[in-house]
């Protein structure tokens, strides 16, 4: 029999000697600083990934317009001078941009302030989704000074448990933008009660600067099968990997407000109607 | 620069500081994790996982001191968690083992195997909390109170997962399969009592 402390030493040296083979390899942690720049990246995609490339650039510049817009205004500065000062901007600045945002579910009250007309954003939906953030965004045109923040539509975004892979967005707008958005070039009709649906799959495509891509994957992208999704890190040393998934997209009309469900995971269409139909039925 | 300036670094960003604690946890890390799943192509991954939370979750860490065993518990909770996924699938490495040793009489197996083959067969009929507090005790050297913050409980419990495991491997030991067998503590190898 042997005594405790033989025994210990017994352990500790078996357990040593058992997993001595286990090296890690020279790579991992270039793996892991690549895993932790892209998600650096990812958060920032996520919401700007139905946007056009090149307007992304462009909200900084908003940004920026605003502010100055608004240091602008806050000295009174006279008509003529806002309107120069919206000129001189007005050729980069042309695009969405958020005006308000929510860290939680907005009373119906505000939101139809903010927005000028009533939309649906319950704060969760079945499955567990709860609501994370939302806001409204506007359009702002430097070239109109005028018509600042026209087109008002309302976003939000829900998630289980705050995993970035469970991510669910929720668009609610009177504008038809979303009618041309490639992805529903395929999409199914789906019934919800008195109101039709459109569901569709697509493969979403994170490529790194310079990724090459084939003649059917140009025509996937041109024909809403496939999102092209543009990465680059500041670090020219980190080599980022080309990523692909598969998300799904439904819209519908209610009540002359188009909505557009969008999950960063792939729900079936019955999923994706179960969701809905609790957008549809919220007050 | 010690532990602390590091992880300050790290709460501040800092990839290259992260490297630091990478060079100094990665190996006892990775065979951790094969210790607790006792498969060999996952352990990387899940320590890799358990990196990239560790350095987006640092800033939370509010005592410095404490990061092995917060970092421990980041790692055996993504352990579990895998494992309690895994529970019923086949784990390759063990039909490997398995094939090795019965494909071979005992006097060809190397020490090492012999030895691993015993640790293996008793680790494996211990409990998942019994087997990570065994690990986390005799291989990492971690004290009770350091297992107790790691797996979230009081240092009762862990004294007592250490007693029952330890009777459940000295049983283990003295069964059929190993009589006459234990480790020599300066040798590592078989040895008989009767010899």
């Amino acid at each position: 029999m042997l005594n405790q402390e033989q025994f210990d030493k017994n352990i500790k040296k078996a357990l040593l000697n058992k997993s001595q083979d286990i090296v890690p390899s020279d790579n991992m942690f270039e793996n892991i600083k690549s895993e932790i720049t892209s998600n650096r990246s990812d958060k920032y995609m996520s919401k700007e990934k139905f946007l056009p490339f090149s307007l992304n650039i462009k909200r900084t510049v908003i940004a920026a317009s605003c502010g100055f817009l608004i240091l602008a205004g806050s000295v009174a500065a006279s008509p003529n001078l806002r309107a120069s000062a919206l000129q001189s901007i007005g050729k980069y600045v042309n695009g969405y941009t958020d005006m308000k945002h929510y860290d939680k579910a907005p009373s119906k009250a505000d939101l139809q302030k903010d927005l000028g007309y009533s939309v649906k954003i319950p704060d969760s939906l079945p499955g567990g989704y709860k609501l994370v953030d939302a806001s409204v965004d506007g359009h702002i045109d430097g070239a109109t000074p005028d018509k600042q923040y026209g087109n008002r539509g309302a976003n939000a975004t829900y998630s289980i448990n705050n995993d970035r892979k469970t991510t669910l967005t929720l668009g609610a707008s009177k504008r038809s933008v979303e009618a041309n958005s490639p992805i529903f070039k395929n999409a199914v009709p789906v019934k919800m009660g008195s109101i039709t649906g459109y569901f569709t799959q697509y493969k979403v495509h994170a490529a790194p600067e310079g990724t090459k891509f084939s003649a059917k994957e140009e025509q996937d992208i041109k024909d809403g099968k496939e999102v092209l999704v543009g990465i680059s890190s500041k670090n020219k040393n980190v080599k980022l990997k080309e990523k692909f998934s598969q998300e799904c997209a439904l819209k519908w009309k209610d009540n002359g407000i188009n909505y557009e469900l969008t999950s960063m995971g792939n729900l079936s269409e019955s999923q994706m109607s179960e969701l809905a139909q609790c957008v549809i039925s919220s007050k | 620069m010690n532990n602390i300036d590091i992880i300050q670094r790290c709460k501040e960003g800092d990839l290259d500081a992260f490297n630091i604690l990478f060079e100094e946890y990665s190996v006892k890390a990775v065979r951790t994790v094969y210790l607790i799943t006792g498969q060999k192509d996952i352990a990387e991954d899940i320590a890799q996982e358990a990196f990239i939370k560790c350095f987006s979750q640092i800033k939370k860490l509010k005592k410095a001191e404490a990061f092995e065993s917060w970092f421990y518990r980041l790692l055996t909770r993504i352990c579990w968690r895998y494992c309690s996924k895994q529970k019923n699938n086949l784990c390759i490495d063990n039909i490997n083992d398995k094939n090795t040793i019965s494909n071979n009489s005992l006097s060809d197996i190397t020490e090492k195997n012999e030895i691993k083959h015993l640790v293996d067969k008793a680790l494996d009929k211990l409990s998942m909390p019994l087997k990570t507090t065994v690990i986390l005790y005799y291989y990492n050297e971690l004290s009770i109170k350091e297992i107790a913050h790691v797996l979230g409980c009081f240092e009762g419990t862990i004294k007592s997962r250490l007693h029952n495991a330890r009777n459940l491997l000295k049983k283990e030991f003295l069964t059929e399969n190993f009589e006459g067998y234990y480790f020599n503590d300066n040798k590592d190898v078989r040895c008989n009592e009767n010899a």
